[in-house]
């Protein structure tokens, strides 16, 4: 495993609290929910996964014991309803197999297309990037089976990224800032601004 | 990058120089492990001051100049097959030299010579079906960035993660260049995907609930991008493009929106 604190993004000497702080940020930041339906959400759970060990590591340091505890809890479970008239396509959905899932789903005839049918489509439109399709089917998923959750929470997921909250709160450094980090991002940003004109900064 | 188009297609291919293209090469720079060396030299440009510069064209940068020259190759086509000949007279005197910047860069990384064709074949019939909707229409686009940014990719997870940032970005790009032109798209007929949906027929119709969609729409894009710049450790650069996708886009957005209130402010719209 990498260096705990390295993947806490937090200073050997930083307080109980401060450690606690770091891991409730990024356990935020990479929970299942923030990628659910993400054709990433596989290495978001890698990452999450990462996360909980190192958090786990540190506190069982501090705490004198060599052995490190159960990771956070927090194993997403990606299965999908199990009452599922789409069976089929939900496996290949969860293969990574998006335009396998679109060609069977186009095929399906629209007289038979019910609101799992949307929720399915759009979520295969949300992998593919297709955003705005997506949305339109889940608001149609939501719009024949209002009472059912797993379309709701897929739509009201998508609502939020629609309202820009996610990159506007996320804010702060993702990935630490090393000294040469900070150094050529300040000087590549110069070289940039001189390049079309301006300058960032005077004396260089 | 100014540096690496000069060196390898001549001296006025430095006028192909963009924002869009330096971010590629921040990105695709920022997943090299490598910490690059600056130095202080003068530019023919700007000749009484020194400026920082890396010492070396690193291949990534060799590369973001290729895509440059070959993305304005291909724009001088589409150009030239949209408009008259007189009205095209420029682009027709300029398509010799960018015809062999296109084929230079083509010897030089032939799969992105590929792609870019095939990009160009696909984009035109996407802007050539009357009812194209918003996700197909910047589907190419977005697409060739992706493949853009995953191009120096390690690894799968690598690849993966770059070419939905890619994707994302490319497609956001698509579309607030389609917003930013539908005044104009509506005086010359041109294809635009938010006329197609929102049956845009004049300025006016570009109500402040339209205006809301189209802001969401880039938002979701954002979104996505930033969820995806997350997953990965970018040894380079982190932070500059972390605050280029959360900040300067939603700025360009910003400025884009505030010139089309002013266009109503001084009577353009109605």
């Amino acid at each position: 495993m990498n260096d705990p604190y390295e993947v806490l993004g937090v200073d050997r000497n930083a307080t109980d609290d401060q450690i606690k702080s770091a891991y409730r940020e990024l356990a935020r930041k990479y929970h299942p929910d923030s990628y659910n339906g993400n054709p990433l959400s596989d290495l978001a759970a890698e990452k999450m996964k990462e996360i909980n060990e190192a958090y786990d590591a540190i506190i069982a340091q501090r705490k004198g014991s060599g052995a490190s505890g159960s990771a956070g809890g927090t194993a997403y479970n990606g299965s999908y309803n199990q009452n599922s008239g789409f069976a089929d396509i939900r496996a290949i959905i969860s293969q990574g197999r998006f335009e396998d899932a679109q060609v069977l789903l186009d095929g399906i005839p629209p007289e038979k297309r019910n609101a799992e049918w949307y929720f399915l489509n759009g979520s295969v439109l949300y992998r593919r990037g297709w955003f705005e399709d997506a949305y339109t089917s889940y608001a149609t998923a939501c719009r024949m089976d209002p009472q059912n959750a797993e379309y709701r929470a897929a739509m009201n997921q998508m609502k939020y990224k629609r309202s820009g909250q996610p990159y506007r709160t996320a804010g702060g450094n993702a990935n630490g800032c090393s000294a040469c980090d900070v150094c050529s991002s300040l000087v590549c940003a110069d070289c940039c601004c001189e390049c079309m004109g301006g300058d960032l900064i005077p004396c260089c | 990058m100014c540096r690496a188009l000069a060196k390898e297609y001549g001296v006025f291919a430095k006028f192909l120089l963009s924002y869009d293209f330096a971010f590629l090469g921040i990105v695709l720079l920022g997943t090299n492990k490598e910490c690059f060396g600056f130095c202080r030299r003068r530019c023919r440009f700007n000749p009484f001051k020194k400026c920082n510069m890396l010492c070396k064209t690193p291949d990534e940068l060799e590369f973001t100049a290729a895509a440059s020259v070959v993305s304005a190759f291909y724009k001088l086509k589409d150009d030239l097959s949209d408009g008259s000949f007189f009205k095209t007279l420029p682009q027709r005197l300029l398509y010799p030299f960018f015809k062999r910047y296109n084929k230079k860069a083509s010897v030089k990384f032939p799969p992105l010579a590929e792609k870019a064709e095939a990009f160009y074949f696909a984009h035109q019939s996407v802007e050539q079906s009357a009812n194209a909707g918003i996700d197909r229409s910047a589907d190419e686009t977005a697409k060739m960035l992706g493949f853009m940014f995953a191009f120096f990719a390690e690894n799968e997870k690598e690849g993966r993660i770059l070419e939905r940032l890619g994707y994302c970005i490319g497609k956001w790009v698509y579309l607030i260049d389609a917003y930013d032109d539908i005044d104009d798209d509506i005086k010359t007929g041109c294809f635009n995907c938010f006329i197609n949906k929102y049956g845009i027929k004049s300025p006016a119709d570009i109500s402040a609930e339209v205006r809301g969609e189209i802001n969401e729409i880039l938002n979701m894009c954002i979104s996505e991008a930033d969820a995806a710049f997350e997953l990965l450790d970018f040894y380079n650069f982190g932070s500059i493009i972390r605050n280029i996708i959360c900040l300067g886009l939603e700025s360009v957005r910003e400025q884009t929106e505030k010139k089309k209130l002013e266009k109503k402010g001084n009577g353009k719209l109605k």
